[in-house]
């Protein structure tokens, strides 16, 4: 049974009210009650003082994936939307594992013709012990074409990027992560 | 420049008021010269405070056409004021917000504290027209609230869409983030709408939730923000302090991110 999201919302949808509703953040602090008039006038104005060590830049955080439809047309495309909004990629695909297109994005047809022989390709590799063909990369030309797998009793399914620089392991993690939940019940 | 800023949500009971008042505590406590505006009808703000209720305030002063600050209310820490709702004669409520539309109080009420007031906090009724509506189209800014359960979150994207809107045709608010409350880790629904919040609007939602807790129930039933159901205030209450230094960070009124580090306390 697939376990309906708690909202019943679609993360498409919010992403895009989000983008019309959200400002633009000012980098430069104002002070908020430095700002006020007379009756402050005697407060100390003094500057907040300096961090005596600025703290280690975090990551960036991308949030998980959460699919709220039961269709897998919907699903996939959230997947694919999901990938272009959150890893370094300029396109995306999903294909099922005899290398058929399901659903992509600002991928050219020379890549999706692509994407059946490299996936035919990976099934020779995955007879080698000690080999996961689960994940991986190629350079093509000046791009990369990265993908990971998740395999469900229905057979495999391939989510794949294009883009200008290789994904880092972290990446490939949250992109296992996001084809998993998307085809989990599928 | 004072900023303005509305509690909003289309569910009722998610708890605006309780953030509203418990923040605009926590922003005066830090110094900002506060005005927390009750423009819900109900008088939410005269209910939750004990000798706030039975004071006139915008609604007497709707009725009257006098000066929209009218009924003021002064409060124990001078950075803080209240201007309560006040009793709506039952057979106005239906036209109040169309009056108060004409007769523009709630953007007579924010001109009226530049001088006077660093913040003005709006908390609304629950729902998306009338007085909720009004207090979108004037303020800065507007903060979900959003409880951690399922029937809040899928009201919230309606609170969006009509932001949206207003913003189509005009109107300068934007959401400054949205706020999960009544939150708790034991319950598995709660953890996973907290989650799903989390996971659908990413950044903009706060850090800090405002978790479900017995000592609400305690100030409510005394009638006093957090911060005064004791001599020594009850931990909970250091929730908002955390919240408030989020909104000043989203506002632009602190140093933030990177230089967000240790402070050392000699020069």
């Amino acid at each position: 049974m697939t376990v309906r999201s708690v909202s019943w919302t679609d993360a498409q949808r919010v992403s895009s009210l989000l983008a019309r509703v959200t400002a633009t953040r000012s980098p430069e602090p104002a002070a908020l009650v430095s700002a006020m008039g007379a009756a402050r006038a005697g407060a100390p104005g003094k500057a907040a003082p300096t961090p005596a060590k600025a703290a280690p830049k975090a990551p960036k955080e991308v949030p998980r994936l959460v699919q709220t439809s039961d269709n897998p047309a919907d699903r996939l495309d959230a997947l694919v939307a999901w990938t272009l909004a959150h890893q370094a990629c300029v396109g995306a695909f999903v294909a099922d594992d005899n290398g058929l297109t399901l659903a992509a994005h600002g991928i050219s047809e020379a890549h999706v013709s692509l994407v059946g022989p490299l996936l035919s390709a990976l099934v020779g590799v995955r007879t080698i012990p000690g080999v996961d063909a689960t994940a991986g990369a190629l350079w093509l030309g000046a791009q990369m074409m990265s993908w990971v797998e998740a395999r469900t009793t229905r057979g495999g399914f391939c989510l794949g990027t294009v883009g200008d620089e290789a994904l880092s392991t972290r990446a490939f993690e949250q992109l296992k992560e996001a084809l998993g939940t998307t085809v989990r019940g599928l | 420049m004072t900023r303005s800023i509305a509690f909003a949500s289309l569910k009722g009971g998610v708890g605006k008021t309780t953030v509203a008042l418990n923040c605009a505590f926590a922003f005066a406590r830090r110094g900002a010269r506060t005005l927390l505006v009750d423009t819900d009808q109900q008088g939410a703000i005269g209910m939750s405070l004990d000798g706030v209720g039975d004071r006139a305030g915008l609604a007497a002063n709707l009725a009257r056409g006098g000066p929209p600050l009218e009924g003021m209310v002064k409060t124990r820490l001078a950075e803080l004021c209240l201007l309560p709702m006040g009793p709506v004669e039952a057979l106005d409520e239906d036209r109040f917000a169309v009056n108060a539309r004409e007769a523009n109080l709630l953007g007579r009420v924010l001109e009226q504290s530049q001088r006077d007031f660093d913040l003005v906090l709006f908390d609304t009724p629950a729902g998306l027209g009338g007085m909720s509506r009004l207090a979108l189209e004037e303020v800065d800014s507007v903060i979900a609230v959003a409880q951690c359960e399922p029937l809040a979150l899928r009201a919230l994207p309606r609170l969006l869409e009509l932001l949206a809107r207003l913003r189509e045709i005009g109107s300068a608010c934007s959401l400054l983030g949205v706020v999960g409350t009544m939150s708790s880790f034991r319950d598995p629904v709660m953890l996973a709408s907290l989650e799903e919040l989390w996971s659908l609007y990413r950044d903009q939602v706060f850090d800090t939730a405002v978790p479900r807790d017995g000592t609400f129930l305690q100030a409510s039933r005394a009638g006093v923000p957090l911060g005064l159901l004791s001599r020594r205030p009850p931990a909970v209450s250091a929730v908002f302090d955390k919240l408030v230094a989020e909104i000043e960070e989203r506002l632009g009124t602190t140093a933030g991110g990177e230089d967000d580090g240790p402070i050392r306390l000699v020069d």
